[in-house]
């Protein structure tokens, strides 16, 4: 073993950590690799560690390591960055001056910052930043002895470190910690490992673990309340605890998880911001003016009449319309936007999912429509936004949709789910309850009307089977396959995945190969338009991947806050939403003929038709939430 | 240098100009005392130095000031930074002084709570819109 500095570390995101660290006694700089989850305690950049390396096919790797303290064999590089403290910039003329010192000097000032005694360091440095050296020194000292700490309960220095940085020096020292940090920064894998021993956790701390991952997985399948008669059994008392913490919402016979509990309420004080400043109303007749002068300017011999339906979305600060097929929802949205005008309102503004979707709204109003996450701040006075495809929305998508929404503002939201074969459910259904909802009659010209699909004459009735999924993957490598079944889903996705491919992309639950096809959606507050791509490579910067013929590459904080899975075959809705261009559809037979048309409504190209025989599962799972609606209005 | 060694070698100096003199004065005070003298760049702060024998600081300056308070300043220097090769206890104990580092201290430890409380904050708001789990504590 022989005695290095670390220079510089990256964690890259396929699990493989590199080090860059300088021999202490000939100065030879190495660069090694290893698993990131390799050792139990951290190894950082500015401290000294003894390492055994061993030559390997992918380079030197790094096979064992101890810690020790800093001694001065590596001054000259301690001084070189600044004893590694991203906060503390010397002088060159104090670096020249602490480098001409002798052994016995230097040592004596690096014993004096470890004991945090500075007394020494006051003729070479000015006064304050010798007193900021001492804190910083001292900081990165105690980040390393929590990161030290969380990683003996399990876990990987990457999550680690965000840990400490999260929780900061309480990390792991209040008593709930190890609990804490398992919740939030543990993989399932460890939640499920620490669940199973019996000494590692006391046993309500345990019961606590249980019952909030319960919840959790509870929460991404929709149900997020619950009756207490409904939670696990013997888990009352982790509810009691984890409520005496504010983890947990109890009220009356219900409970909550608090995350769930407060987007749930943040979206109903959006609503109830919405309705509680003054509103214009027009009276029938005015509308109906505008409405008529509007018929006679555009003059259009198949526009679909759709008075009575303006004057009720006109009227009220939200409407929901249900739309069966696009091109009326372009139509009523143009009439709309006409009348309003008329009425010396000002234009609305389009709100589209994502800008893969800025085409097939073109046509609707003169206004340049946006992505739902980067609403305009200049949104004019008692304007309206009208919301297209609300059902592809998440709940917290539409909780970032509305915080950029006016007060006095007028809100229109378009429900597409009419036109999908099935329809899943979806907060839109409390929103209708409450709500005045309008259903869209389609506008079924005889001239706009699709032509049959040809897909009939090469693909009638064709039973899809995992092979051919091999044979198109093989044939054309980006092809997307589209399903009405989970399961078919979960098997095409399965069967596709490489197996012998290196790992490139490794995320807390699943690892993803080189060449995989992955779907990649934004999982935290911070939105933007998801996709697919083909993962190529991974390197420091981040992830090389190619989507539709364009490299570029993600970087770890990107990845950090996505969610990612593959991508050779998903839902119709998921498709839709990454904006795929051409996919093959595997849908039952009877459904088959709406999901073409649904996917051609988004300008989908359907490449081929299969049916499948499996038996649709339970199609409808209710979610459950609180009341969104506005309690007082 | 020891500082015996330069109060002879002061002594012994046969100087003419004023601030010379004064400056001879004001070194032997000092050293004599072994009172703090603030450093800029590793040598002595010149504003302060020209402020205490009541001169501006282009006296030591080459070719502006005269060759004897540049003897001196020399000396001066040469002994300030041997007595920080021989690092003594440090500048001595100043109220003032301590009280500031304190200060900076202190602030520097608020402003890395602020910090980390963004991050936490940051944290819990992409808890709640992942449908994580929120374990931020009863206030």
């Amino acid at each position: 073993m022989k005695k290095y500095l670390i220079k510089r570390l990256i964690h890259r995101l396929d699990g493989i950590s590199q080090i860059t660290c300088v021999h202490s006694g000939n100065g030879r700089i190495a660069s090694l690799r290893f698993r990131t989850d390799a050792f139990d305690f951290p190894l950082l950049a500015g401290r000294m560690y003894m390492l055994r390396t061993a030559a390997r096919s992918h380079g030197v790797n790094l096979i064992a390591a101890l810690e020790c303290g800093l001694d001065i064999s590596a001054w000259v590089t301690l001084i070189e960055h600044n004893f590694f403290l991203a906060d503390i910039q010397l002088k060159p003329a104090a670096k020249r001056l602490l480098n001409s010192l002798d052994a016995a000097q230097r040592e004596r000032l690096l014993a004096s910052l470890v004991q945090n005694d500075l007394k020494p360091w006051q003729g070479v440095l000015p006064a304050p930043q010798c007193t900021l050296l001492g804190v910083a020194f001292q900081e990165s000292q105690q980040r390393f002895q929590h990161v030290k700490g969380l990683m003996a309960w399990g876990l990987p220095q990457t999550r680690a470190e965000a840990c400490y940085d999260t929780f900061g020096s309480d990390a792991c020292a209040v008593p709930l910690a190890r609990l804490k940090a398992l919740l939030s920064f543990g993989t399932s894998q460890l939640i499920q490992s620490v669940l199973s021993s019996q000494t590692s956790l006391d046993a309500s701390q345990r019961a606590a673990l249980e019952l909030l991952t319960w919840f959790r997985d509870q929460g991404s399948k929709g149900r997020t309340i619950f009756h207490k008669t409904e939670l696990p059994k013997s888990s009352g008392k982790a509810l009691e605890l984890c409520t005496d913490r504010g983890w947990t919402i109890v009220d009356g016979e219900y409970c909550q998880l608090k995350s769930h509990a407060m987007l749930q309420v943040a979206v109903r004080r959006q609503l109830e911001r919405l309705s509680s400043s003054f509103f214009p109303i027009y009276t029938p007749q005015e509308v109906q003016y505008s409405y008529s002068r509007y018929s006679q300017v555009i003059a259009s011999y198949d526009h679909h009449n759709y008075q009575d339906e303006i004057i009720v979305a006109i009227n009220s600060r939200l409407s929901v319309i249900s739309a069966r097929a696009l091109p009326s929802v372009c139509e009523f949205t143009s009439q709309l936007s006409g009348t309003l005008q008329i009425l010396y309102a000002p234009a609305p503004q389009l709100v589209v999912y994502s800008s893969s979707m800025l085409p097939i709204y073109d046509a609707c109003t003169e206004n340049v429509a946006v992505p739902f996450h980067q609403l305009p701040p200049d949104l004019a006075e008692y304007g309206t936004v009208i919301i297209t495809d609300c059902h592809l929305l998440t709940l917290s998508d539409f909780l970032v949709a509305l915080q950029g929404v006016p007060a006095s503002t007028r809100v229109v939201l378009f429900d597409a789910r009419p036109a999908m074969a099935e329809q899943p459910a979806h907060f839109l259904d409390v929103l209708k309850a409450y709500y005045p909802t309008i259903a869209l009659h389609a506008a079924s010209h005889p001239v706009s009307a699709i032509p049959a699909p040809n897909l009939e004459l090469n693909g009638e009735d064709q039973v899809f089977n995992v092979h051919w999924a091999e044979q198109w993957h093989q044939a054309s490598k980006g092809e997307i396959f589209v399903s009405d079944s989970p399961s078919l889903i979960a098997t095409i996705n399965q069967r596709l995945g490489r197996v012998r491919a290196p790992v490139v992309l490794q995320t807390q639950e699943t690892s993803f190969r080189k060449h995989d096809l992955i779907r990649v959606r934004p999982a935290h507050a911070n939105k933007w338009d998801p996709f697919i791509c083909r993962i190529h490579s991974v390197r420091g910067k981040g992830l090389f991947v190619e989507a539709e013929g364009r490299y570029s590459t993600l970087s770890p904080e990107f990845v950090d806050e996505a969610n990612v899975s593959l991508g050779f075959a998903m839902s119709p809705e998921a498709a839709v939403q990454a904006g795929a261009r051409s996919v093959v559809l595997i849908a039952a037979k009877a459904s088959r003929h709406a999901w073409i048309d649904y996917l051609k409504a988004y300008r989908i190209e359907v490449k081929q038709v299969y049916v499948h025989d499996q038996p649709m599962t339970a199609k409808t799972i209710p979610i459950f939430h609180q009341r969104l609606t506005p309690l007082v209005e | 240098m020891q500082k015996t060694l330069i109060l002879d070698r002061l002594a012994q100096l046969n100087l003419k100009n004023r601030f010379a003199l004064r400056l001879k004065e004001e070194m032997a005070k000092l050293i004599e005392v072994d009172a703090f003298m603030p450093m800029r760049k590793g040598s002595i702060d010149l504003t302060w130095l020209a402020a205490r024998i009541g001169a501006t600081r282009q006296i030591f300056y080459a070719r502006r000031g005269n060759p004897e308070v540049h003897i001196l300043l020399a000396m001066l220097n040469e002994f300030l930074e041997s007595s920080i090769a021989t690092l003594p206890g440090g500048a001595p104990l100043n109220i003032e002084n301590s009280r500031l580092q304190t200060e900076l201290t202190l602030i520097k430890q608020e402003n890395s709570t602020l910090k980390q409380q963004l991050r936490s904050a940051r944290h819990v708001l992409n808890m709640i819109h992942a449908g994580g789990i929120v374990l931020s504590d009863r206030p």
